[in-house]
């Protein structure tokens, strides 16, 4: 249970990503629709999976992708589970189109049934991770209590991970004028927004080997911080991005 | 490649191949050497070569030896670990000069004869246009490779102290017994996943270790090096025989190697 075991071919990493395609999606960041800036991030944690995953010139499968996009339904967009050699075949990734309201209880649902189906295939694998992005408040069921059912999911490598990314400007009281300086969203962190309040219930510690993962890259968070990240920019969108793409690969 | 031109005159030479398996094979002369390869099953099903290396020459009472580890997710890892395996093995047979500040100066010279080499290389063009760009990508950042070497001279009756030399980066297993007591815990904070040699820049995370100490006649030793894909040689310390060690090469508890796997044991 410490999240060390390494994404392989014949053990890969499973990541299912939640997007938020709500209108308020189309709203600006930085001059840039929101969704703009997701698909930009999302397609960057894509190509470092690609680059994690390449021995010689053959791209080995130690990724397994899906893609969920949520408005008042959700929208399976790789048509299932999709192995990273797979979707690099293809080249882009699905177009994200926002709708309009915001039902992630229905997302999770959906997640927590590929899980049902697939942990137990997956016990000497990496722990899967649900990364979960949105801009807003949720509409329709409460998603928290199914995302902590997906929390207590386990592999013997560690239980589910639940990471969450809120595109905001109004969650923390200070701005964070230094995004690879920044120690990230501790448990006793002030959150300025009721919703913030409960992403963070629905955010997991963020496991060492993976802050090991981000060191590398430059980003310190410290010990204790939160799989949650507020998307204030698009740094930090895209830094939560590569925060679930951090599972440990082989050198 | 192997060769044994004349036993009479104790010289014998090993440069693994990263395309075969090489299985524990012995050398009997001052020095006795077991060495071995073994490819990830994964490469070795795909027809890959194999991304580390391993290369000894004994000459009479000298031993030359070079361990790579080359990083996958570098830029054709197994080119780095060939080019550097080669190049200290022919470095090791000729430098008189031994200092740490001459290896490490040595080790940023080579870059550009690597990083030339390393240019022929490029992506196949049939490859999807993402993992083209991602190669692309690598290769501007250079193929880089973990690596232990050194030289061991032999005291005899006559040259009462003898001498070993060593270098290293990176997280490869460097394990020494004098007297049948393991020494190795001299090493470890200094067997780092972080350092390693890069065609781009030479020496990465730092400069190379450098460990040298004199030999005492009479004082029987052992220096066992090998790489990751071996990693549960790790807790055992005792002499193992040849075919136990077969056996965790052959991995057939798990199919098969989960990484490249190089070893080298040196007995005097």
């Amino acid at each position: 249970m410490n999240y060390t075991i390494q994404a392989s071919q014949r053990t890969p990493a499973l990541i299912i990503y939640l997007i938020d395609i709500s209108a308020s999606m189309n709203m600006l960041m930085e001059n840039t629709r929101r969704i703009d800036i997701v698909y930009e991030a999302l397609s960057l944690a894509i190509r470092q999976m690609v680059f994690r995953s390449t021995k010689g010139n053959r791209l080995t499968p130690r990724y397994r992708i899906a893609i969920l996009a949520y408005s008042d339904d959700v929208y399976d967009l790789l048509n299932g589970i999709k192995g990273i050699d797979e979707i690099a075949a293809v080249g882009t990734l699905p177009d994200l189109t926002p709708k309009r309201f915001s039902d992630s209880a229905k997302a999770f649902l959906q997640a927590e049934r590929i899980l049902q189906s697939e942990l137990p295939h997956m016990q000497d694998c990496p722990a899967p991770l649900v990364c979960h992005m949105t801009d807003g408040v949720a509409t329709g069921d409460d998603p928290e209590p199914i995302a902590k059912r997906i929390m207590s999911m386990s592999v013997p490598d560690g239980n589910v991970l639940v990471e969450n990314i809120f595109i905001s400007d109004h969650m923390l009281d200070q701005p964070i004028l230094q995004p690879r300086r920044w120690k990230g969203i501790l448990p006793e962190t002030e959150l300025q927004d009721e919703h913030a309040a409960k992403l963070r219930n629905m955010s997991s510690p963020l496991p060492e080997s993976y802050r090991e993962m981000l060191a590398e890259a430059d980003y310190l968070l410290s010990p204790g911080a939160l799989m949650m990240l507020p998307g204030s920019c698009s740094e930090l969108v895209s830094i939560g991005f590569q925060m679930s793409a951090a599972t440990p690969v082989r050198a | 490649m192997k060769t044994n031109t004349a036993a009479a005159q104790d010289v014998f030479s090993f440069v693994s191949s990263q395309s075969a398996e090489q299985r524990l094979s012995t050398y009997h002369g001052r020095f006795a050497c077991r060495y071995a390869y073994g490819r990830a099953m994964d490469s070795l099903i795909q027809g890959e070569k194999g991304q580390d290396f391993v290369g000894v020459h004994i000459e009479g009472d000298s031993c030359n030896f070079v361990l790579c580890d080359g990083v996958g997710q570098s830029y054709q890892g197994d080119f780095a670990a060939r080019f550097l395996g080669n190049t200290l093995l022919d470095w090791l047979s000729t430098t008189r000069e031994w200092s740490s500040a001459a290896f490490t100066g040595f080790m940023k010279d080579i870059t550009g004869a690597a990083s030339e080499q390393l240019k022929q290389l490029t992506p196949p063009g049939e490859v999807p246009s993402l993992l083209r760009e991602v190669l692309e990508d690598k290769q501007r950042l250079g193929s880089q490779t973990m690596y232990i070497c050194g030289r061991i001279e032999l005291p005899s009756a006559k040259k009462k102290h003898g001498r070993i030399w060593m270098a290293w980066q990176g997280d490869s297993r460097l394990r020494f017994w004098k007297n049948d007591m393991e020494i190795s815990e001299h090493f470890h904070a200094t067997m780092l996943t972080s350092e390693r040699w890069s065609t781009l820049t030479g020496p990465v995370g730092g400069s190379p270790h450098v460990y040298q100490t004199r030999l005492e006649y009479g004082v029987p030793a052992r220096l066992q090096l090998y790489t990751d894909g071996l990693d549960d040689l790790d807790a055992i310390r005792q002499l193992l025989p040849d075919e136990q060690i077969q056996v965790l090469l052959d991995a057939p508890h798990t199919g098969g190697l989960q990484d490249d796997a190089a070893f080298l044991e040196l007995q005097w």
